[in-house]
């Protein structure tokens, strides 16, 4: 299938209203079936709710092919549920709202663009003036310790680097809902850990409530006030573990004895709702 | 030495000795030279066609006729191909119609409708162009249609994310996706559209350097026939470095450029 087609398109009717107006993110009932089932189509969410409280961090646990990446497109208006609704405070999400922002696996930078035209790109497409939103730009730039590389190209600065100026990308528009798709997925385990707690610390000193999914423990656990554990195939809610390591959670905190109980806590229930193991 | 140096130095050391060789044997009477005139004999030509540029035989009239056919011929053929490969690209409908008749065209031998352009625009011009136009029309054209769908789903959903427009994707993520792909065909583009425009004066001129090439060889003036080839050959040669100039200053950021790749320098 090609890539626009499966997209819903931009409407000009306003959303209905539903849920909660205090709550960043409801999921309510949410199946997502690719194909009909004649055809031997999937079902890769079956029956998910769950809501992220306003400025809650939220991490969506589990292995690959769980449909927590479909359910994170799904909260931002990528995809459309078969079944099912989202709402984000309290309004129906039916396109790519103005309230979320995303992240991916890759930093998706533009290379014929500089860092800072990268960062204002968003504000471009929305037929702002970028120049109104320059200073923002050089704060947010400051904001993940980039100061200097405003007029670097992409190719010109590690994957690290790269992913804080998606990070910055993704914060230009104000969104005050982040979807994060394993951002730093792609980067080495000690550049990740860095690169984690420097998230956790933006979107904290920012305000914003987050969804990050991950199939690392760990990262999880570190990132998140709240991890929700998924089944794999068909994607439904495990379980979820609280975290209460408080607000700052300096990238020391990888190896604090209660980091790694909340670890082993979430694998027991990651282990406890695997079932059959596919590999 | 730098690496440069060194590939310089041994292209002319190789020049010398090959065209040293080439002469004695010509010189020795080897060949016959109205098959295979000396380097001297060629380069007196050159000479020939170099003091009568603005004489009254004019050899400036024929390079500027050839030169006025082919990048007229580019420019149009260029610039079809990118306005109908961006419509393909972008909608259905016209993918749908154009699609079975351009894969037909591009069957056809392209060069055997060269009568056929004399017999509808006569002897001027207008059929060189139009012939060198259809040669460069359909790298073009497909590697526009190509480049445009090349942006990778993850950018895709990132503008889709930002709630960008039709419009807004295709100008800030598909049509600089599709550069690097535009610029490798626009590269081949001029040379086609040189081979285009010769062919058109093949099938009948009467003047061009392509005319020229002809009747040099119809009167057994191979020397002649030799220069022409040269002054066509530096001509092509430097349409192609003005098309490989644009494309180093405005795709700057594909890893051949950055690495400043050998292409560039051949």
């Amino acid at each position: 299938m090609k890539a626009g087609q499966r997209r819903p398109q931009r409407s000009s009717q306003p959303s209905r209203r539903i849920g909660d107006e205090s709550v960043a993110v409801t999921v309510d009932t949410v199946t997502k079936r690719f194909g009909t089932e004649e055809a031997g189509g999937v079902v890769a969410l079956d029956n998910v709710s769950l809501t992220v409280p306003d400025g809650q961090l939220v991490a969506l646990l589990g292995p690959s092919g769980c449909g927590k990446s479909t359910l994170l497109r799904i909260i931002g208006g990528l995809l459309t549920p078969t079944e099912g609704t989202v709402a984000l405070y309290g309004n129906e999400v039916t396109e790519p709202s103005e309230l979320t922002g995303m992240m991916f696996q890759r930093p998706v930078l533009f290379p014929w663009l500089t860092a800072l035209d990268n960062i204002l790109m968003p504000v471009k497409v929305r037929k702002g003036k970028a120049a109104d939103h320059t200073d923002r730009a050089h704060d947010l730039i400051k904001l993940v310790g980039l100061e200097g590389f405003a007029d670097s190209y992409p190719w010109q600065l590690s994957g690290g680097m790269q992913q804080r100026v998606a990070i910055c990308r993704m914060l230009i528009n104000e969104p005050r809902v982040l979807l994060l798709d394993e951002p730093f997925g792609a980067l080495d385990e000690l550049t990740r850990e860095f690169m984690d707690s420097e998230l956790r610390r933006v979107i904290v000193q920012e305000q914003r409530s987050a969804v990050l999914v991950t199939h690392n423990p760990l990262e999880a656990v570190f990132v998140a006030d709240r991890v929700i554990v998924l089944t794999p195939r068909p994607g439904r809610i495990g379980g979820e573990v609280a975290i209460d390591l408080g607000r700052e959670r300096p990238e020391s905190m990888f190896s604090a004895p209660e980091v790694h109980r909340y670890v082993a806590q979430v694998r027991e229930l990651f282990e406890a709702n695997r079932g059959e193991r596919h590999v | 030495m730098s690496e440069r140096t060194k590939s310089m130095a041994a292209f002319l050391t190789s020049l010398v000795v090959l065209s040293g060789a080439w002469e004695g044997i010509s010189r020795a009477g080897l060949i016959n030279p109205l098959v295979l005139p000396a380097p001297s004999a060629i380069a007196q030509s050159v000479w020939f066609y170099i003091t009568n540029l603005f004489s009254p035989i004019s050899y400036w009239t024929d390079t500027w006729l050839t030169l006025y056919e082919i990048v007229l011929g580019y420019a149009l053929g260029v610039g079809g191909a990118l306005v109908l490969g961006a419509l393909v690209a972008e909608f259905a409908t016209v993918r749908r119609v154009v699609i079975p008749y351009m894969v037909a065209l591009n069957a056809t031998p392209k060069i055997a409708l060269a009568p056929l352009f004399v017999v509808w625009f006569g002897f001027g011009a207008a059929p060189k162009v139009i012939m060198s136009a259809f040669i460069c029309f359909f790298p073009v054209l497909i590697n526009t249609i190509t480049g445009l769908n090349a942006a990778a789903e993850d950018e895709l959903e990132l503008m889709a994310s930002l709630r960008a427009s039709r419009w807004e994707t295709f100008r800030r993520l598909k049509l600089f996706t599709a550069l690097p792909y535009i610029f490798a065909a626009l590269r081949t583009a001029m040379a086609f559209a040189v081979v285009g425009a010769i062919i058109g004066e093949f099938a009948g001129a009467q003047r061009g350097l392509g005319f020229q090439i002809e009747f040099s060889a119809a009167r057994l003036e191979t020397a002649n026939l030799f220069a022409f080839l040269v002054v066509l050959s530096l001509l092509a040669y430097a349409l192609y470095t003005v098309v490989e100039w644009a494309e180093r200053r405005i795709v700057f950021w594909t890893a051949s450029q950055r690495a400043g790749a050998l292409a560039n320098r051949m």
